[in-house]
């Protein structure tokens, strides 16, 4: 009992913080076929990782040591060890790699295909694609519930979101929404997923026990991609043909403020602090820093042709 | 003649479902041209969502109700005889600039899919002006392995070649 406490109180001595190092983002530029790595504590790119052919999905791995990118034109899946920044694996998949998501426990990533209607499981540790769910029409954003059960894919084509059941590999139910869903996020303690539908330009609030939409919030032109901030219960979200990020108050349901950005916003993901929210600008090839709480723009960062960043891309380690 | 139903069904299956979703990855051209004359010349020049058919050799007719709220439609006629209806989005004279979408793709018109542009006019330097017009769009092609024609190149080059032409066309007007 004695060497116990010693040994606990050894480890409280030897990590008295959390060991946290670097915070990062790895953001796709369609245009360049590369990955910019952002060392987010200096909001300077210290890295470029050559992938795919015209990457555009991206997602970061739960124990932070892996990014994968979704290339829709080399229709691989390339698989980026953070600790080198190099990239390890290249999987091919389907006809139209896009949206990409990874489960909770880090084992199964899900990659929408926009040709071939389906959701593909890629096995980390076999790194091949072993099976495959239909969905519905072009699917784009995914993203996976805490638990690890199921997954919300938006059917960009379909008009709805599906919840498919991982269990079953089948889908439990077909959300209408609004026209050409694209991005999703999920809020776990609201039990709420939102939706960005680019060409209704609104995002749709979706409660997750009834199964149907709740609210619709217009926002700017041709929205894309949706980062929620739980601390503030604020969405962020990107309008590609506005130019700005509409911040979305969700105890109103309203939109709290228009943030000019850069041209193209597409990509949006968030500080594990929830502190700042992060936006890949396409036609600039840049990311531009946002102060979530404030809602002003606080510095743009010069990336690589084509930045597009759809999904998560930051990690801490 | 059994061979031939299973090649029908099969074809069936094969096509795809809809054709509403797009190539790829999104392309983009950005041109800028100088011209020595005023951003207000120069926009009296461009500021009519019909007057495109004024400064881009192809376009043959414009017709539109002149109205400058978002969602206008002008539907031009091309020197082939195609036509294409495009839809504004915005049209801010203090900023000197208007957005614009095509509504429905034509690739007989212009090899695109999803197409939004912008035209802007800017300060230049010794009081003249700097005219830009870029665009995001997709290749006419919706689905994968496009025909040469309707490759991701095709569609670069076209709007390229629009651009260049009406660019030019508006310089030689408002230099006169």
């Amino acid at each position: 009992m004695k060497l116990r406490k010693l040994f606990f109180s050894g480890l409280v001595l030897f990590f008295p913080f959390p060991a946290f190092t670097a915070t990062l983002a790895y953001v796709t530029n369609q245009g360049s076929n590369s990955v910019s790595v952002i060392d987010l504590q200096s909001n300077t790119v210290i890295n470029e990782i050559k992938v795919g052919n015209k990457p555009a999905g991206v997602v970061v791995s739960p124990d932070s040591n892996r990014v994968c990118v979704s290339n829709p034109e080399s229709k691989t899946i390339s698989v980026i060890d953070t600790n080198s920044n190099r990239v390890i694996h290249d999987v091919t998949t389907g006809d139209g790699p896009l949206g990409i998501e990874i489960s909770p426990d880090g084992k199964s990533v899900y990659i929408a295909d926009w040709y071939r209607h389906t959701v593909s499981i890629l096995d980390t540790d076999k790194l091949e694609i072993t099976s495959s769910i239909r969905v519905g029409h072009s699917p784009a954003g995914i993203v996976s519930d805490i638990d690890g059960d199921v997954i919300y894919v938006a059917n960009r084509d379909d008009n709805n979101v599906a919840i498919v059941n991982l269990n079953t590999a089948s889908i439990d139910s077909l959300i209408p929404v609004g026209k050409a869903p694209f991005g999703l996020a999920l809020s776990h303690n609201k039990n709420q997923l939102y939706v960005a539908n680019v060409q209704s330009s609104s995002v749709s609030v979706i409660d997750l026990e009834k199964k149907k939409v709740i609210r619709d919030i217009d926002v700017g032109l041709f929205p894309y991609a949706i980062a929620y901030v739980e601390k503030l219960s604020r969405l962020f979200v990107t309008n590609q043909w506005d130019n700005t990020v509409s911040v979305i108050d969700l105890e109103a349901y309203e939109v709290l403020e228009t943030i000019d950005i850069g041209e193209y916003p597409e990509g949006i993901d968030l500080h594990p602090s929830g502190d700042f929210v992060y936006v890949a600008n396409w036609f600039d090839g840049s990311i531009a820093v946002v102060d979530s709480s404030s809602m002003k723009l606080l510095h743009t960062i010069k990336t690589g042709e084509g930045t597009r960043a759809f999904g998560r891309f930051v990690l801490q380690k | 003649m059994k061979k031939t139903t299973v090649c029908l069904v099969l074809g069936i299956f094969l096509l795809p479902a809809l054709v509403s979703a797009h190539g790829p990855s999104r392309q983009k051209v950005s041109k800028e041209i100088e011209i020595n004359a005023s951003p207000d010349k120069v926009w009296a020049i461009i500021s009519d969502f019909c007057s495109i058919k004024n400064w881009l050799p192809p376009v043959t007719e414009c017709a539109s109700d002149d109205s400058h709220e978002a969602n206008t439609l002008r539907t031009l006629t091309l020197a082939n005889g195609e036509v294409l209806i495009e839809q504004l989005l915005k049209h801010k004279p203090e900023k000197m600039m208007y957005q614009y979408m095509i509504k429905e793709a034509n690739v007989k018109a212009l090899p695109v899919s999803s197409y939004g542009s912008t035209i802007m006019v800017q300060a230049g330097e010794n009081g003249g002006s700097v005219l830009t017009w870029k665009s995001g769009f997709y290749r006419g092609y919706m689905n994968n392995n496009p025909p040469p024609e309707l490759s991701d190149e095709a569609a670069v080059t076209a709007v390229s070649a629009v651009y260049d032409a009406g660019l030019g066309k508006i310089k030689e007007l408002a230099e006169q």
